[in-house]
């Protein structure tokens, strides 16, 4: 995931890292670029020292082999420098220091520095031959002396670097946090939000650089809240002026049918009648699928619903018609909730009501529970002992403006995908199985606890 | 042909409240024709004027009215202690409205689009039921029904009941000490007890322990239920 934050904290660091190591690198090259250039000097100053302290008559006597010793007290360690007088005619050697090796320091006696390995250390040298050309003195420091030294000025550094690397890090770390902590916090209250909330961004506190965005995210939700709310008043009141003349219209075809004097006319009446049912259902149906896309409901807060209430409540509205068809309906309600919208949950449950009373043939069965499910939830049944849907086609029930084959007409194929898209903002399960003894369609909608 | 409507041998009067012209004649036609007497209003002013000055017997009332809302006369008329039966006629959608309607009070419902003789079937079962209701408040224990008024008080707090739970307890108190089986309830709750197999009463019955008390109401196994007697 591409984060400001994030990015922003590995980039400064990284490049506070490259920073740091160039510097450190170049700080310890100077150093020992410097540290270099002291020992040699300090080669090139004790050789011309130790040629110009010796008297010529050294080239004449054998060596003397009594030397000085030093006091007990003084610690010297004679491995870290060396030096060697030869005799340059017969290359013998003259003089030379207690630890240094048998071998020549400088084995090709050239003047001036040089590097050298001679008794299995490796030397730094300086070699000076006097004005004569007779005698040449060669000093040198212990190369691995100096290396250890730099080694120790190098971790010394390094440590040091490291600390401040990491509190500069740390430091840098705290203060973008900071500095997006609010921007976080608004974050998360966004995704916190349900669906529809469109109530306005806080704007209060937050930086500068984001108040263009808010205002102009704000201008939209506001703008989204006006469209949807003309289009919840426009879905209500649709539904409610094409339900009113549907009902006169039956009403009329009643009377019709009341007052007619032959049988053909009482049918056609009753035709009518059955028309403008139909024609109601159907309206109804496509009103609340339309209601249902436009997830106005949703945008209310959810509230808690008796189901078993909501059950007795609309089992009335199919009771009628159920009795009509010879169909028994029977209720089985225990005390339960769920979290929800009631009336989405009354078009949910009205739909698998409809459902079931249309495609349950006369003098079948009809069974509708509810209740509560061990371990919180609830659940809603309705079960029929009608021609039942073939196990092949119970996935595609849900799909809209499906209807199963050889389905009496007056569906609109609308009803179950209405019930899924409802369940599904509910949270809740749909499942279809078997009905009742076996035969028809079960349709059980599982609720998540409230 | 629709049997006629009624009220102790006497024409039923009925209040039609409904906006819809085409509607509104369907109902007040199919009302006379059936030997009722219905007046017919079209809007919530006009509906509380006619409630002043006329006993009727029953109100048919839609909710959805130019000037306001048909819950608003239902109110009106709840808040003056007239008990007078209201069916309402609604649209499917309105759900959360109809329980509105049943809270305050209506006592029953009807969806459109509806048959007239279902409409009837309706009219007739709450306008039995309210001429059934005895006047005087019945109490057991800390419990008070006016039926006059629709009020049940416990320790003289009013407590809010649905019309099925009020009819529920209703039922229980007109016979305290006997038993009331389920088929009477559902009577007495919807006014037949029809195509409608179900347990529902237990729901209201479990309602109506949570609102008032577990002790008010004995559960008579295999039976029905039963208010003691305060002996």
């Amino acid at each position: 995931m591409k984060n400001l934050q994030r990015q922003l904290t590995v980039t400064l660091l990284l490049t506070l890292l490259l920073a740091w190591i160039f510097v450190f690198a170049f700080q310890q090259f100077e150093t020992r670029r410097a540290q270099t250039g002291l020992q040699d000097q300090g080669l090139y100053d004790g050789a011309n020292q130790l040629l110009t302290a010796m008297p010529v008559s050294l080239l004449g006597n054998v060596a003397p082999a009594e030397r000085f010793a030093l006091p007990p007290t003084v610690q010297f360690n004679g491995d870290r420098a060396s030096f060697q007088v030869w005799s340059l005619p017969g290359r013998r050697p003259l003089l030379q220091s207690r630890q240094s090796p048998a071998q020549p320091l400088n084995p090709s006696f050239q003047d001036g520095y040089t590097d050298s390995a001679a008794g299995g250390v490796n030397w730094r040298v300086y070699s000076v031959t006097d004005a004569s050309g007779k005698v040449q003195v060669q000093l040198a420091y212990s190369q691995s002396e100096l290396r250890a030294k730099m080694l120790a000025n190098a971790t010394r550094g390094l440590v040091i670097v490291s600390i401040l690397f990491l509190l500069l890090a740390a430091v840098t770390c705290v203060v973008i946090g900071r500095a997006f902590r609010k921007v976080d916090r608004a974050g998360a209250a966004i995704e916190r939000r349900g669906p529809f909330d469109l109530a306005a961004l806080p704007l209060a506190g937050m930086p500068g650089e984001l108040r263009p965005f808010i205002r102009s995210i704000n201008q939209l939700l506001l703008r989204v809240k006006g469209a949807l709310d003309r289009e919840r008043r426009f879905l209500e009141n649709a539904a409610h002026e094409l339900r009113t003349p549907l009902a006169a219209l039956s009403a009329h075809a009643e009377l019709v049918a009341r007052s007619a004097g032959s049988a053909e006319s009482t049918q056609a009446a009753e035709k009518l009648r059955l028309v403008a049912q139909r024609t109601t259902r159907i309206a109804e149906q496509l009103l609340d699928q339309a209601r249902m896309d436009a997830l106005v409901d949703s945008a209310q807060a959810p509230e808690k619903v008796g189901l078993d209430g909501l059950v007795a409540l609309l089992a009335r509205d199919w009771e009628a018609c159920a009795g009509r068809a010879g169909q028994r309906l029977t209720l089985d309600v225990r005390p339960c909730a769920v979290m929800g919208n009631l009336d989405a949950l009354g078009v949910l449950l009205g739909n698998l009501l409809d459902n079931a009373v249309r495609y349950t043939p006369g003098r079948g069965r009809i069974a509708v529970s509810c209740g509560p499910v061990p371990g919180g939830g609830a659940f809603l049944r309705v079960a029929d002992d009608g021609p039942g849907i073939a196990p092949a086609e119970r996935r595609r029930v849900f799909d809209r403006f499906y209807r199963a084959a050889g389905a009496p007409a007056g569906g609109s194929g609308i009803g179950l995908s209405l019930v899924a898209q409802i369940a599904r903002q509910h949270g809740a399960s749909v499942t279809v199985s078997e009905g009742l003894d076996g035969a028809g369609v079960g349709l059980t909608v599982a609720f998540p606890a409230a | 042909m629709l049997a006629p409507l009624c009220f102790s041998g006497a024409v039923l009067r009925v209040l039609l409240v409904e906006d819809d012209a085409m509607l509104g004649d369907a109902l007040h036609t199919s009302l006379n024709q059936s030997g009722a007497d219905a007046h017919w209003v079209r809007s919530v002013s006009e509906a509380r004027l006619a409630l002043v000055e006329h006993g009727f017997h029953a109100v048919l009332l839609d909710l959805g009215l130019p000037d306001g809302s048909g819950l608003a006369v239902l109110k009106h008329l709840r808040s003056r202690y007239d008990a007078t039966p209201v069916l309402i006629i609604t649209a499917r959608d309105r759900l959360s409205e109809r329980v509105q309607g049943l809270d305050a009070g209506a006592d029953d419902y009807i969806v459109k689009p509806f048959q007239l003789d279902e409409l009837h079937a309706r009219l007739r079962a709450v306008v039995r039921r309210s001429s059934n209701a005895v006047v005087s408040a019945l109490r057991c224990r800390d419990i008070a029904l006016d039926p006059a008024r629709r009020c049940v008080t416990r320790d003289g707090v009013e407590v809010s009941l649905s019309a099925h739970e009020y009819r529920t307890l209703l039922a229980l108190m007109e016979r305290i000490g006997h038993t009331v089986n389920r088929e009477q309830l559902e009577t007495a709750v919807y006014g037949h007890s029809a195509a409608l197999e179900s347990n529902t009463v237990a729901v209201y019955i479990h309602q109506l322990r949570r609102k008032l008390g577990d002790k008010l109401i004995t559960t008579v196994h295999g039976m029905g239920y039963r208010i003691e007697s305060e002996q």
